[in-house]
């Protein structure tokens, strides 16, 4: 089963691939949303739950595997890449090293700010912006209305779609399209996924929609949900 | 172990001469009541101070027999006696407990005892709370739930210091499961707090008496068994009727007029169905049928209370003609005019079914009557097998096992909440509960470090801690943890709910919540939808605070909700007997015609399956192959078998798409053809085979997010803040993954598949069974379903198999027609 798919839009060819990250061969720009690093750790904080606390770990990993599916020379994190203000006295300075390294390691490394993560941990190196602008692509933390011409690509939202598979009905972490934006499955390991049947996401998508589901197995261009 | 026989004779009170205050020989005589044998013998064993399980029919006086000793031991109280709890109840329905209180509220105001009732469980309003845990009742009546509540209270030593009498109803429904075993450790608890205390069981079935007085008793001693045989046997049938019972499915549509009938017939009636849907459903069709205008009501326990207490009134005061039930009125309750009731939908166990029909008829010198209404053949052929155990006698047995751990480390975290505790004084403690006596030390060591900070072997975030070791012992950290743990205690975990607001109308601003339903269903409802919940018809309007406004619609085809759970397992003793019955014409003789002639048709088309070895039948539907294995070996073993054989055909390339269980049978779909089974039925069975397998399987994601909850790694209630958006409330199962990966010896993992194997499937059976079939398999392939594929296809509730398939079907999903202009190869991109 193909692991990535080549969408060629208006504003330039993007490869959206299973491992729930986007990428952009003409500026080898590799794309991740709401990686929410410490989030175990900051329900821990709040008292809620004794989560095991390989999230971040596990996270990192995942971004690993990516950079070396795809080697890119422009990492761009589009927000919600800490799950709050408190991470840099949370996080275990071996995960800062890691990833830092990571940063080193690529020519050029952005975050985006999100809402959960306006500022970025003071350790953490990397340029900060509030959006890009990348070819004919407006990389942002929340959707916004692109320009003429232009897609959006945003995440925050963590779409999901489920789908009638044989008799049952079964739902993926998916990349929700349409022709003036695209949002990013969230790519961290505690985040769970909003049905793209949700107001949040359907009203604001756009025309001509259409859905690409990812598995572990691969990833799935759907066209119409035939969500029961 | 001491057992005592009760004499038959309900009448004959003469045997144990024991002194009762006048005043109350006096309240008996007046009610023309005769105290009974048994009675006398309660309050013989409280007076020698002997744990005691009293097994009685219903209807005998069981509650006021548990009651008595405590009702004369309070006889003469100062009445400023110092105010503490002297006898608690424990029931596992909250209904139940109301009910306790009516009928003890009379004879205390009629021969004017001064004792106080009070009634605690997660009904109760705060303001009574607060007023009980000020003043204690003499009579506490409670739940489990409300009573490890208690139990995790800074002054639960004072509350229960005085504790005479503790009364355990219903003891069958607790001797299994999570629930008893939670129950088991309150009840450690409280011979802690309060060791000379007599602890009372009382049930009206159970077929092992030697292991529920084991439980009962405390820890290395069993209580005494006191056993009144009844005199009775209850008078079941069959509904009679013409119209044709459907070939599948749980719809007693096709009978509803000849029910109609059994309640007209019947002075009042209870209607019990094996699930809520079901119960929503019969509603709606009986009152379609009501053009009398009886008082027919519908009570299950995702109705509010408020609506539910109305209920219980309603047929407490005798104005009911009907209520179609699910099993939260099967125990207890004494509705003193119901004469009739009617089973709905197979029995699926004998015990139950007498649990149920003793409902009827409270007087235990007279039958009761029942009625029965099979929904399809097979369970029409259930239904005769259990008409004909019950005469035979017969009872299902319980399944005793160890605790479950989960249920620890919330105990652990309850009792650090009450008072700091020492870590021996703990485990001594829970090993004193009957289930835990055979509790490893290590298990114990790693369930409280558990409790304590998680148990990781990555100790970063050792700061974050539930419980505290001081030099006093195990405390909560803190108020708010303790609040954590206090708005999550129990057992029962249920699937997310949604609050349900009746609107007048569509303008109307204000409703009334009056019950909740499962999320996965509001998810597909869109506005203007219409459901059939709280007995009518809804149209749904929107969601509002995560809360549902629906207005009332006029009667048309509607979606039910789907309320999950309910799904009762069949007793094996029933399997065998449906399983001879079919193979058997000669055992048809009783069987209504219809069913006669669908078993003909059976035989015609395909075969009956052989009272030894499988039939196997295989066909296309509907897009897919289609196999169904007749096993007649209960939901264990057929999901065991599912496991393997759905694994033996993705390494055979079928391409399994997802199995099914019912009791009799299992179903596996496959996207290419099955053309033989004895390659998939061989003998070479290992659990290893199975074991990596499950570890990777749903169910046991299923099995762990319920001991995740338990066990508090996730909750299912939060405390004031609103519930999260469904978007950042990710599920367990991402937590499992991660677990699995980077620690997979967690003892949450391994309670987790043990949990799994042992409740769900049944190696060691699959293993003989597959032995003895050899040579026996019987392989139809057929060109559709036959008679006895049908129920089995309209079963829902499959297992997804995470192979090839899935891969294919989502690949036919996918859209081809965007064409190429969208989708080409990566490479070819990257390379330009």
């Amino acid at each position: 089963m193909r692991k990535s798919i080549v969408y060629e839009s208006h504003a330039g060819p993007i490869v959206l691939d299973a491992v729930k990250a986007a990428f952009l061969p003409r500026s080898r720009t590799l794309l991740v949303a709401d990686l929410h690093f410490e989030k175990g750790s900051y329900l821990q904080s709040a008292g809620n739950a004794l989560l095991p606390p390989y999230d971040t770990l596990e996270t990192l990993s995942r971004l690993n595997r990516a950079i070396a599916a795809f080697r890119p020379e422009h990492i761009v994190a589009l927000g919600d890449s800490f799950h709050d203000a408190g991470v840099s006295e949370r996080i275990d300075k071996k995960h800062v090293e890691m990833l830092n390294n990571i940063v080193n390691s690529t020519a050029r490394f952005t975050w985006i700010l999100g809402n959960h993560d306006p500022e970025i941990p003071a350790t953490v190196e990397g340029e900060r912006e509030d959006h890009l602008e990348v070819e004919g692509f407006l990389l942002t933390h929340l959707p916004v209305e692109a320009g003429p011409g232009q897609i959006n690509i945003c995440g925050h939202l963590h779409p999901k779609a489920s789908l009638k598979i044989g008799r049952g009905k079964r739902s993926y972490p998916c990349f929700a399209c349409s022709s003036s934006r695209i949002i990013l499955p969230s790519f961290g390991a505690y985040t769970g996924g909003l049905s793209v049947e949700h107001p949040a996401i359907k009203n604001i998508l756009g025309d001509n929609k259409f859905f690409m589901l990812t598995s572990p197995s691969g990833i799935y261009p759907i066209k119409a949900l035939r969500a029961g | 172990m001491p057992t005592a026989s009760i004499t038959d004779n309900p009448h004959i009170s003469s045997t144990v001469p024991l002194k009762f205050p006048v005043p109350m020989e006096k309240w008996f005589a007046d009610q023309n009541w005769h105290i009974r044998d048994y009675q006398r013998a309660m309050v013989d064993a409280y007076n020698k101070r002997e744990d005691t399980l009293l097994i009685a029919p219903t209807g005998g006086g069981k509650t006021l027999a548990g009651f008595l000793p405590s009702l004369i031991a309070l006889f003469d109280k100062p009445a400023k006696s110092q105010a503490n709890v002297k006898t608690l109840y424990i029931s596992p329905l909250r209904a139940l407990t109301n009910d306790i209180e009516r009928n003890l509220a009379r004879p205390i105001k009629d021969m004017n005892l001064p004792i106080t009732i009070g009634v605690r469980t997660g009904d109760t309003k705060s303001s009574q709370r607060t007023k009980q845990r000020k003043t204690p009742p003499d009579f506490l009546l409670t739940t489990p739930e409300s009573l490890m509540l208690l139990l995790s209270y800074d002054d639960a030593e004072e509350y229960f210091a005085n504790l005479d009498v503790v009364i355990i109803d219903e003891l069958h429904s607790f001797a299994t499961g999570k629930r008893g075993d939670f129950t088991s450790l309150a009840l450690a608890r409280l011979k802690t707090l309060a060791p000379d205390h007599v602890r009372f069981g009382l049930s009206a079935t159970i077929s092992n008496p030697e292991n529920a007085a084991r439980w009962l008793g405390p820890t290395g001693s069993s209580a005494k068994v006191l056993e009144v045989k009844s005199s009775t046997r209850p008078s079941i049938s069959v509904i009679e009727t013409d119209a044709r019972i459907p070939l599948g499915g749980h719809s007693p549509h096709y009978a509803i007029k000849q029910i109609y009938d059994e309640i007209l017939s019947a002075k009042s009636a209870i209607i019990f169905v094996n699930t809520r849907a079901q119960a929503e459903l019969l509603f709606q069709q009986l009152w379609l049928k009501n053009d009398r205008n009886l008082s027919i009501l519908i009570y299950h326990g995702s109705l509010s209370r408020e609506k539910r207490e109305k209920t219980e009134s309603f047929i407490a005061s005798g104005a009911m003609r009907a209520v179609v039930s699910t099993s939260a009125l099967e125990m207890g309750i004494d509705w003193g005019d119901v004469d009739k009731v009617i089973q709905v939908g197979a029995p699926k166990g004998i015990s139950r079914l007498l649990q149920r029909i003793g409902r009827s008829n409270h007087r235990m010198d007279e039958p009761s009557r029942a009625i029965m209404v099979p929904c399809n053949p097979l369970e029409a052929v259930e239904c005769e097998v259990a008409i004909d155990a019950i005469a035979q006698g017969h009872r299902d047995g319980e399944d005793y096992h160890g605790g479950a751990l989960d249920v620890v480390v919330q105990y652990i975290v309850n009792r650090a909440c009450a008072s700091p505790v020492k870590k021996r004084e703990l485990y001594n403690e829970i090993r004193s509960a009957h289930p835990y006596r055979n509790l490893s030390e290590g298990d114990f060591e790693r369930l409280l470090e558990f409790a304590q900070n998680g148990g990781y072997s990555l100790k970063v975030y050792d700061r974050y801690q539930r419980l505290q070791a001081t030099s006093l012992g195990y405390r909560i950290v803190n108020r708010e943890q303790a609040l954590r743990h206090r708005m999550n205690i129990g057992t029962i975990v249920e699937d997310a709910k949604i609050k349900v607001r009746r609107m007048a109308g569509p303008k109307s601003k204000r409703g009334r919540i009056i019950g909740e339903i499962e999320e996965q269903f509001v998810m597909n409802l869109v506005s203007g939808d219409t459901f059939v919940f709280a007995g009518e018809v809804l149209r749904y309007q929107g969601m509002k605070d995560r809360v549902i406004e629906a207005q009332p619609a006029p009667k048309h085809r509607a979606k039910v909700p789907a309320f999950w759970g309910g799904m009762m397992p069949l007793s094996s003793y029933l399997a065998d007997g449906v399983r001879r019955v079919l193979a058997d014409p000669e055992q048809w003789a009783n069987l209504a015609p219809q069913v006669q002639s669908w078993l003909r048709l059976q035989n015609k088309f395909s075969e009956l399956p052989k009272p030894h070895g499988v039939l196997v039948e295989s066909f296309f539907d509907r897009g897919d192959y289609v196999t169904i294995f007749h096993t007649f070996e209960g939901r264990k073993v057929n999901n065991a078998l599912g496991f393997l054989l759905t694994r033996r055909m993705e390494k055979a390339d079928l391409k399994p798409l997802n199995f099914s269980i019912t009791d009799y049978a299992l179903t596996i779909t496959t996207l290419e053809p099955v053309e033989n089974v004895d390659d998939l039925l061989t003998t070479d069975v290992v659990a290893g085979e199975l074991h990596d397998w499950i570890i990777e399987s749903p169910m046991v994601k299923r099995s762990f997010r319920k001991i995740a909850t338990i066990s508090g790694l996730t909750e299912q209630r939060q405390h004031g803040t609103q519930r999260p958006m469904k978007q950042i409330m990710f599920s367990t199962d991402l937590i499992y993954d991660v677990l699995m990966k980077y620690e997979p010896d967690h003892i949450l993992l391994r309670i987790s598949r043990e949990e799994a194997e042992r409740e769900l499937l049944d190696v060691e059976r699959l293993t003989q069974w597959i032995r003895d079939i050899k040579g026996h398999i019987r392989f139809r392939s057929l060109p559709h379903a036959s008679p006895l594929s049908i129920p089995s296809m309209m079963q829902l509730g499959k297992e997804k198999i995470r192979g090839k398939a899935e891969e294919e079907l989502l690949r036919r999903a996918s859209y081809e027609s965007l064409g190429e202009e969208l989708l080409t190869q990566v490479e070819k991109t990257l390379s330009a």
